[in-house]
């Protein structure tokens, strides 16, 4: 299976960053023992998995991510760029353009994988105040 | 889950279109004592399902169909790259195929405000234009988890260990979760 959650250190750097995930579709459930590996549930389910030494983290999917990510942002100039999704390079590509000039760009990650591209723009647009 | 993935529906149009959706993360189920259907990771379904869950279906996620659709679609005068974009006339998401050079084309499907929907359409066309390849398959799955790590018996000559067959019992042996359940049959078709 490909990865379709951010892992468990992703996730608790957008919490230092102070992004509420409380609304994560998935999450992880943490044995405080280290007695297993951590299990990844759709959140809703994980009361078949806690007990007394175990906690949540909340995961994060791709979904998740781009439903957080701005759909457009401007610059301190008042240019409006929008977001986009390309492949470049054979990876995956997230970019803010300008809607008629796509090379010119505010931000962009480049990844093998989308949902890394995506979390690496997520924390740039958290540290740019684009999103609270 | 809500918006995360496709609905059953869906999926049974993607099997109806000869797609082979068991490489899928999720499964759904259906509860046999209240009727409630549910969704869960195939990582770990083995604690959720039981001798009263029934298997409904393989379930895509976004993450799913966007590694099922190529980078790169080559074929007579298309040749173009994925790309999703916003459309600024109504902020929804656009998926196409964009272009290499102005020599080529390209391939454009509806804006959607789901992005997971936009991208199901984009699936779909590629396989009804030919530019993924599909085929007409059977596959059997255990009823319970849908899993296809099965095992049935059959009939063996016991001297020279040559497979005779005949196998036409509904039970089967699922590996994964270690029980004697029943065997589903899944058809992939082309219409």
């Amino acid at each position: 299976m490909s990865k379709q959650v951010l892992s468990i250190e992703q996730m608790k750097h957008l919490q230092e960053l102070g992004l509420n995930t409380s609304k994560a579709s998935m999450c992880y459930v943490v044995d405080d023992c280290n007695s297993f590996n951590p299990i990844l549930c759709i959140s809703g389910q994980e009361s078949e998995y806690l007990d007394a030494v175990s906690y949540l983290i909340p995961a994060f999917t791709l979904q998740d991510i781009l439903d957080l990510l701005p759909k457009n942002i401007k610059d301190d100039k008042g240019f409006e760029y929008f977001l986009a999704i390309h492949i470049f390079d054979n990876n995956w590509n997230v970019v803010y353009s300008l809607y008629n000039e796509i090379l010119v760009t505010i931000n962009y990650f480049n990844s093998e994988y989308l949902i890394d591209a995506a979390y690496e723009m997520l924390c740039w647009c958290i540290k740019n105040k684009y999103i609270k | 889950m809500n918006n995360q993935v496709l609905s059953l529906e869906q999926m049974e149009y993607l099997l109806k279109l000869g797609v082979d959706t068991s490489d899928a993360s999720h499964s759904a189920f259906f509860d046999l004592e209240n009727g409630d259907k549910f969704i869960a990771s195939n990582d770990i379904k083995y604690k959720l399902i039981g001798s009263n869950t029934e298997f409904a279906g393989y379930i895509y996620t976004l993450q799913d169909l966007l590694n099922k659709l190529p980078k790169r679609v080559i074929k007579d005068d298309v040749n173009a790259l994925l790309e999703v974009r916003i459309d600024i006339t109504n902020n929804n998401y656009k998926v196409t195929y964009d272009p290499i050079s102005e020599k080529h084309k390209g391939i454009i499907v509806e804006s959607e405000k789901d992005l997971l929907l936009a991208v199901y359409n984009m699936f779909v066309l590629l396989i009804k234009k030919g530019f993924i390849e599909t085929s007409k398959a059977q596959k059997y799955v255990c009823s319970q988890c849908g899993s296809v790590n099965i095992q049935v018996l059959d009939w063996v000559d016991p001297n020279t260990n040559q497979y005779i067959g005949g196998y036409n019992d509904e039970e089967c042996w699922c590996e994964d979760c270690a029980a004697h359940t029943q065997v589903k049959v899944i058809n992939y078709e082309i219409n």
